[in-house]
């Protein structure tokens, strides 16, 4: 059996209608169908049999039907190859609105030309080229939808970080409010304490101000008065004051008088609050006194601790004193009260000084010291009768029973009344000095502050250095107020004193801590570094007071393995520091196991420069003296580099034993930073291996240009020769110390041509390990007007280098010393030359 | 000779020698400065100084009125403890307490030579001495917390461990 359309033959019916549904479409069959429907189907076998075709025309149709059929086989491919092409397509296309209509659209159409076989080629080309453009189109449209989708992507993940942003920003912006409003409150906290203060202060002015005019007011009416008139008393030493003393002013009186109210009567009544100070006379004296103290501490060049302290206590002292004094006029103000019949002013509290004490209480509450002392004294008035018995003899005043006592008294001396004068210039005078006062406590007060900013991290029991200080001022017996010393009578106070001396305790704390500081800083001066490091482990506040810069003015470090570490550590706090010895160290890293010397060398070469480096850059420019003598290798010539670079002010320099080799570009590096250098010494050491010494006479003549004010030179080396020795003595016309270690044999044409132009002020002659005739020595003595020193430092090897050591030569050097020895038997020589050796 | 008086803080007046005052800066320059007559009745006060304090200073004045002024050579100044004179060493054997006072009177008063003495009194009871040590010396509360203390001990070593 045949397909009808492929005619592929076929074992049975039942095969080939498989292959007519699976490999024909529903179409070819029709189009077979109609093509040959004369014939059945089913005997399609048998047509040209059954109907006798001509062999032609079977002919014919076997080659038409060839023909068909390979155009069937293309147009099947085709439809293949488009059915996966769109099937590919669908889902890109059914995802997607306008593409995906589209995409049917394609489709239908690639449907809609799979027809019937009905023309030839040209259907052909035109279906394949049609399918292409579409299927290109789509791709388009697909990757175009794509990119599409993606830049969305992008746009909403940009979105949802700015999103993210935006909040970030919100969040600062709160914060950045909240900070202003708490910035907000302090500022307006402090300036309500300000005003506070300064009307405090206002008033506190006003008050003297007030007391002056009173004075005034007082001389006036004791001026106009006449002795009549006034209620006078006549006042004798009281033999039971026990603050007298024996002065002369003993009989001196303070007198007050207070005006009566004009408003309420037109009689004057005239009342004299009349006072007798018995220690006016000494308070006044004190004033005078600690005002020339004051003025004296200004003056003074003491340690600028001590002064700062010295200037505080007398500033208190002072205070304490103006507030003693003010007490009367508080007092004058309550009394005022009964007469002016209550003019607007009430007096807030019954006994007078209690308005100055509730006025110091709070001021005190804000550790604003003005007005402390006053509180102090008032309080002390209270406590103890006998310290201010004027004071206390005032409250009581105010009784009118004792004013009519006060009345019957008169005036006997008219010198009180130009005593009276007087008192009235000191009123005047203690106004002014308390505005000086006033500034100058402000410039404390600042200085103070930040002192307080500084210990404030210190446990202490006082909290208040002004409270604590005045106290120790006024008694420094009375120090600690838990005591409670009762100081009935002045005369207990020694006893007192003596018992709590000689009372065994242990404890600092109970002193103010400025005091502490002070004295743990004395003593800390007197500590090498170890113990100093030590004290530093002891507690907190040793721990601060040892690390202050001005006790590491002067680090001197000597046979130590040091770390770079260490240096740089010690540099925080190394702020001040103004001498700097490094002698002797070693790294802290020690030489391995197999390691062998050079490796080593090599290893630490330059360890320590970083840890100078900081160190000296923390330094801040005080540096005036550096010597780093015999630490080879771990500085290397970089650390000679950096002291060019951060010591402008230094004043002297030693580098010796040094293991790299010094040249012109170090000796100009430090020429440009440290011009000021007036003493140098730069001792080459041995260098390494290889290498020749480079300190030659250009680098002198850097020197002689830069430095030509330097007083002490050592210079050494033999790669400089004696005309740059001539041109140094040349430049330095004030070089004083002269040393050359291990240079060339001086002899005397080099002496008479340094001695020519320069030398005029030498006094000190070293030669180290330097050859110098007898003729030279000479002619230096004879052409130095100051010499007064020479030093000469032999060994053999410095005599005969390449020889080695034998009899003969141990002669010949022993010849030389004692060439050397004889020119003592000179007259100038004799207690200036000496002459040692060593045995190397 | 003439004398002056000194006022202690707590108004104990000492009668003493001009040039035993003197060794006291701070008196000596108040007297040139200022030009207060030696011949005056007034007392100088000093406020800052109790009478027991004051009493045992005029008595290391005294002692010591002939004493060369002392060399100024700060930057070679070494700091040795171990050179005070036998006078010294016995006038300091007091409590800590007036050892305190001594200090702070000296550095006051600025009486160097006093406050060299004391000073290198209390530093001798610090030299040589470990911190724990140190603070039972002075009866000092070790206010450190362990991190504390070790971070200063790591400071304070002159070469990091290896």
């Amino acid at each position: 059996m045949n397909c009808p359309v492929c005619k592929i033959k076929l074992s049975s019916q039942g095969a080939l209608r498989t292959h007519l549904t699976f490999d024909h479409t529903h179409q070819q069959l029709q189009e077979v169908a109609e093509y040959g429907k004369s014939y059945p189907l089913s005997s399609f076998q048998h047509l040209d049999s059954k109907f006798g075709f001509s062999s032609e025309a079977q002919e014919l149709f076997s080659q038409l039907h060839n023909a068909r059929q390979l155009h069937n086989q293309n147009l099947l491919s085709q439809r293949r190859a488009l059915n996966t092409l769109s099937k590919s397509l669908e889902p890109g296309l059914s995802l997607l609105g306008n593409a995906g209509i589209e995409g049917k659209d394609v489709k239908k159409s690639a449907e809609s030309w799979f027809k019937p076989y009905d023309g030839p080629k040209q259907h052909e080309v035109s279906n394949r080229v049609l399918s292409g453009a579409t299927s290109a189109e789509c791709w388009r449209h697909q990757s175009e939808i794509r990119r599409l989708e993606a830049s969305l992507l992008e746009k909403k993940q940009e979105i949802a970080h700015l999103v993210l942003q935006l909040k970030k920003e919100m969040e600062e912006l709160e914060n950045k409010d909240m900070i202003i409003t708490d910035l907000n409150t302090f500022l307006q906290e402090t300036a309500e304490k300000q005003s506070v203060a300064r009307a405090k202060l206002e008033a506190y002015m006003d008050s003297l101000l007030t007391r002056t005019a009173v004075a005034e007011e007082e001389v006036k009416s004791m001026r106009s008065l006449s002795p009549s008139l006034l209620s006078q008393k006549q006042y004798g030493n009281k033999s039971s004051d026990p603050r007298d003393n024996g002065f002369s002013g003993d009989g001196l009186v303070r007198t007050y008088s207070v005006p009566a109210s004009l408003r309420k009567s037109s009689i004057m009544r005239e009342r004299l609050y009349t006072t007798k100070r018995n220690s006016s006379l000494q308070l006044e004296y004190k004033d005078q006194t600690s005002a020339n103290q004051l003025r004296r501490s200004l003056y003074s060049v003491g340690s600028p601790s001590a002064e700062l302290e010295r200037v505080l206590d007398q500033l208190k002292t002072k205070q304490s004193l103006t507030g003693r004094t003010s007490l009367p006029a508080s007092n004058q103000k309550s009394m005022k009260e009964p007469f002016s019949g209550g003019s607007g002013r009430r007096c807030r509290s019954l006994s007078p000084g209690n308005e100055w004490r509730g006025m110091a209480q709070t001021v005190a509450k804000e550790e604003y010291p003005f007005h402390v002392a006053s509180y102090q004294e008032t309080t002390e008035t209270e406590t103890s009768p006998f310290l201010y018995p004027g004071t206390i003899q005032s409250t009581t005043l105010k009784d009118t029973s004792t004013q009519n006592r006060f009345k019957n008294h008169r005036w006997t001396h008219s010198s009180q009344r130009v005593k009276n004068q007087l008192l009235q210039q000191r009123v005047q005078d203690e106004i002014s000095q308390a505005d000086i006062e006033r500034s100058l406590y402000r410039r404390q007060l600042q200085k103070r502050m930040a002192e307080e900013e500084a210990s404030k991290t210190y446990p202490s029991r006082n909290h208040n250095l002004w409270v604590t200080s005045t106290d120790t001022i006024s008694s420094l017996g009375e120090t600690d107020s838990t005591r409670s010393l009762s100081v009935s009578s002045l005369s207990d106070i020694p006893v007192q004193n003596e018992n709590w001396f000689s009372s065994e305790y242990h404890n600092m704390d109970i002193y103010p801590v400025a005091h502490r500081h002070v004295v743990l800083r004395c003593v800390m001066e007197y500590l090498d570094i170890d113990s100093l490091l030590n004290c530093a482990l002891v507690c907190k506040e040793w721990k601060h007071v040892s690390r202050h810069p001005s006790l590491w003015r002067c680090l001197h470090f000597v046979s130590r393995r040091v770390s770079s570490k260490f240096l740089e550590t010690i540099s925080s706090w190394c702020t001040e520091l103004q001498v700097l010895k490094l002698s002797k160290l070693r790294s802290s890293s020690k030489r391995m196991k197999g390691e062998t010397k050079e490796a080593h060398q090599k290893r630490i070469s330059g360890r320590l420069d970083e840890g100078l480096e900081i160190l000296l850059c923390s330094s801040q420019g005080n540096l005036m003296v550096v010597k780093i003598t015999d630490c080879p290798f771990i500085f290397s010539k970089r650390s000679l580099m950096m002291i060019g670079r951060y010591c402008p002010n230094l004043r002297s320099l030693k580098v010796s034993g040094v293991s790299y080799a010094i040249n012109k570009e170090i000796i100009k590096s430090l020429a440009e930073g440290c011009p000021n250098i007036t003493s140098l010494q730069i001792l080459p050491g041995s260098p390494a291996k290889g290498k020749s010494q480079t300190f030659s006479n250009s680098c002198l003549s850097v020197i002689g240009q830069t430095w030509y004010h330097l007083q002490a030179l050592s210079i050494g080396g033999k790669a400089f020769s004696k005309s740059g020795l001539a041109a140094i003595a040349e430049c330095c016309q004030q070089l004083q110390v002269l040393e050359l270690s291990k240079a060339h044999k001086i002899e005397e044409s080099i002496a008479k041509q340094m001695c020519r132009v320069g030398l005029k002020d030498l006094h000190t002659l070293f030669f180290t390990h330097t050859v110098v005739t007898p003729q030279a020595l000479l002619q230096f003595h004879a052409s130095c007007p100051h010499l007064k020193c020479v030093r000469v430092y032999l060994s053999m090897a410095d005599v005969f280098p390449s020889q080695k050591k034998n009899y003969q030569t141990k002669n010949k050097f022993d010849d030389v010393i004692s060439r050397l020895e004889k020119l003592k038997e000179h007259r100038g020589l004799r207690d200036v030359l000496y002459v040692s050796v060593s045995n190397r | 000779m003439p004398n002056i008086k000194l006022q202690s803080s707590d108004g104990e007046v000492f009668d003493v020698d001009v040039d035993v005052a003197k060794q006291s800066i701070t008196i000596k320059t108040m007297l040139e400065d200022l030009g207060m007559d030696e011949d005056d009745d007034e007392a100088i006060p000093l406020p800052n100084v109790n009478s027991a304090i004051l009493g045992k200073v005029l008595e290391w004045c005294q002692f010591h009125k002939d004493d060369p002024p002392p060399p100024e050579d700060e930057e070679n100044r070494e700091k040795r403890t171990d050179d005070l004179c036998g006078f010294d060493i016995d006038f300091l054997k007091v409590d800590q307490g007036t050892l305190f006072e001594l200090i702070l009177a000296a550095n006051y008063l600025d009486i160097k030579g006093l406050l060299d003495a004391s000073c290198k009194t209390v530093a001798n009871m610090i030299k040589g001495k470990t911190p724990e040590e140190i603070r039972k010396t002075f009866n000092i509360k070790n206010d450190f917390t362990p991190a504390e203390e070790e971070q200063v001990r790591k400071e304070n070593s002159w070469c990091e461990e290896k």
